[in-house]
């Protein structure tokens, strides 16, 4: 116990270490204030310190526009655009809606709660926490939970926040008894009337890490060009909205005679006493955009809806080359799974899963296909000869998201194939008194094997999940057809239904 | 060909041309890997898109904005704006080191009459 609470420490303080990209001062171009803060005030000139701080410089339109609007509103913007996370259970939980895991993990941490199993027999309803480690741990220690960063940009997290990104975790825990009541089994068995469920409440818990293997930045700089002009075929379009959001702020701003007293009164003060040391130089540049703002707000007087504009298209825009570019940039994406359930009536069950994603490009943009293939095996065999091995699982699914970047629902269609190969007969837990069904004759010990459970299950899926803008909310409804679940043979159809929150929107809000 | 834009002294504009001048535009990178997504003048106005891969627009009187939206994958890669002035050469408008969250650029022009 102590080394465990030891190792949670040593974690959460390496977590802590870990860093993002921030912007050093708050207003002016980051390099060319670095280099104005090197000389003495009366050695800046007047022409560097205009240009350091001209409001069409990208980072000094970027810095007053997350000053009115809100930095967090631009991040909750880039989440919007994201639909590949892992949020629900593990497939092989009794309480699932999706047959694959999705190859992401949430950033900080999610909750989903889902009611009915895919391929299991009994089925439950659970809730399900996930976790990423340096996320939860950057919330804990007040830091910046998680700034943007470009897909490209390898220097933005150190490489500690790097490494500790793809690591995850999560547990599930039954909310409800066990039920069958969103089954509709179409042939009999006796061996449902054996089933009955305990009162333990942890349904399961995982840990994952999401590996992503990047190109080189020499190998990138190479080819950039030529595959993002084959891949993301709506970037003319997204960036003319983009300039077209930022000139109508700068538009009325840039040639109005209280931009022109702006900048004099900033070259005066950058150039005086205040603005000597680096603290300063600091409070200077935070008035500076304080006042610019108003100097804009006075010009605009829709700013507050025109700044939030530019970050709704600027979002877009870095969220669609983000997601398009990824697939080119990290050459492999891939994460690994340990699952460990633990359904009622069974021992506990371990399974190794390996998740992949790509984004097909003969389909769009907006497609998602997901793979998983695992092996689920028994942690104890108790008295039985069953094999150590449950069974081997392979599914595809493949998401496709519907409506427009500004809908307030995008709705995802999935359709997806699961197979499971049962490896021996299911081993079921019995207390002692239990009978054999259909008889008097009492069962021994404190597990059974179940007979006629070996074979495949083949399992159908189709969903829609409609995610609310802004709102961190996806609510997956989802029809599953399974020739058999594991322990009962007979064709079943059941519905499976779920809500979850990625609290990354949450901590994105202002 | 002589370069179209010349610095301003009007604090209300970064550079002035003759109207109805034409002005071509492109982006450099110390990487070589930088380029124009779109570029509109005045937005949403958008400029000519040339084979070449350089931009153009054709000044208009009075003050107006040219707005440059840059992609370049290589973070803090120093990036140059240019006017391709037609004999070879090419006058720097801007140079500044890519933010990847910051990649638009925007020139306030005044065309004279």
């Amino acid at each position: 116990m102590a080394k465990r609470a030891i190792c949670a420490l040593f974690c959460l303080a390496a977590t802590l270490c870990a860093h993002g990209q921030k912007y050093a001062y708050a207003y002016g171009n980051e390099d060319k204030v670095r280099e104005l803060s090197r000389l003495s005030p009366t050695s800046r000139t007047e022409s560097a310190i205009r240009d350091a701080l001209n409001i069409g410089d990208g980072t000094n339109t970027a810095k007053l526009v997350f000053y009115v609007a809100g930095y967090r509103k631009f991040l909750q913007e880039v989440e919007n655009a994201r639909m590949d996370k892992q949020a629900g259970a593990s497939s092989s939980s009794q309480g699932a809606t999706s047959i694959v895991s999705k190859g992401v993990a949430s950033q900080i941490l999610s909750l989903a709660t889902e009611q009915g199993a895919l391929a299991r027999t009994d089925s439950k309803t659970t809730s399900t926490f996930q976790v990423n480690t340096i996320g939860v741990a950057r919330l804990l220690g007040g830091t910046e939970e998680f700034p943007y960063c470009a897909v490209y940009d390898y220097a933005c997290e150190s490489a500690l926040a790097r490494l500790l990104r793809g690591a995850s975790a999560g547990v599930s825990f039954f909310t409800t008894s066990g039920s069958s009541s969103s089954s509709s089994l179409t042939s009999g068995s006796n061996n449902n009337n054996i089933l009955n469920p305990s009162a333990h409440q942890i349904a399961g818990w995982n840990v994952r890490y999401d590996f992503h293997v990047r190109r080189p930045t020499t190998e990138l700089a190479k080819s950039y060009q030529t595959q993002f002009k084959q891949t993301y075929t709506q970037a003319e379009t997204d960036g003319d909205a983009v300039l077209a959001a930022v000139g109508t702020i700068l538009s009325r701003v840039r040639t109005s005679d209280a931009y022109v007293d702006w900048i004099r009164k900033y070259i005066s003060r950058l150039r005086s006493s205040d603005a000597e040391t680096a603290a300063g130089l600091q409070s200077v540049l935070a008035d500076a955009v304080r006042d610019l703002a108003q100097v804009a707000k006075a010009q605009d007087p829709n700013l507050q809806a025109d700044a939030e504009s530019v970050i709704a298209k600027m979002s877009t825009y870095f969220g669609n080359r983000d997601r398009l570019m990824a697939d080119f940039i990290n050459r492999i994406t891939f994460s690994a799974e340990y699952d460990n359930d633990r359904p009622t009536n069974e021992p506990t069950q371990s399974a190794a899963k390996f998740i992949i994603s790509v984004r097909p490009q003969a389909l769009g943009s907006t497609a998602l296909l997901t793979g998983n293939a695992s092996v689920q095996w028994y942690d104890q065999l108790l008295q039985s000869n069953v094999s150590r091995i449950r069974d081997a699982q392979v599914s595809l699914q493949l998401d496709h998201k519907f409506g427009g970047t500004n809908a307030t629902v995008a709705p995802t269609l999935s359709a997806g194939y699961y197979f499971q190969y049962m490896v021996d007969k299911a081993l079921i837990n019995l207390p002692s008194s239990a009978l054999a069904p259909g008889t008097s004759i009492p069962l021994p010990g404190n597990a059974s094997e179940l007979l006629n459970t070996t074979g495949p299950i083949h399992l159908g899926q189709v969903k829609v999940s409609f995610s609310i803008r802004n709102s961190g909310l996806n609510i997956p409804i989802a029809l599953t057809f399974s020739n058999r679940t594991d322990l009962i043979k007979g064709n079943d159809v059941r519905g499976n239904f779920g809500i979850s929150y990625d609290l990354d929107s949450l901590f994105a809000k202002n | 060909m002589p370069c179209k834009l010349s610095p301003s002294a009007d604090p209300k504009a970064d550079f002035e041309g003759a109207a109805p001048q034409k002005v071509e535009i492109n982006v450099d990178s110390d990487s070589a890997a930088a380029f124009i997504v779109s570029a509109e003048y005045p937005p949403p106005t958008k400029c000519q898109k040339n084979p070449s891969g350089t931009w153009s627009f054709t000044i208009l009187p009075g003050y107006n904005q040219l707005g440059v939206l840059v992609e370049n994958p290589k973070a803090g890669d120093p990036t140059r704006i240019v006017e391709v002035c037609g004999d070879g050469t090419t006058h720097i408008l801007r140079q500044y080191n890519f933010d990847p969250q910051g990649p638009t650029q925007f020139f306030s022009i005044k065309g004279l009459q």
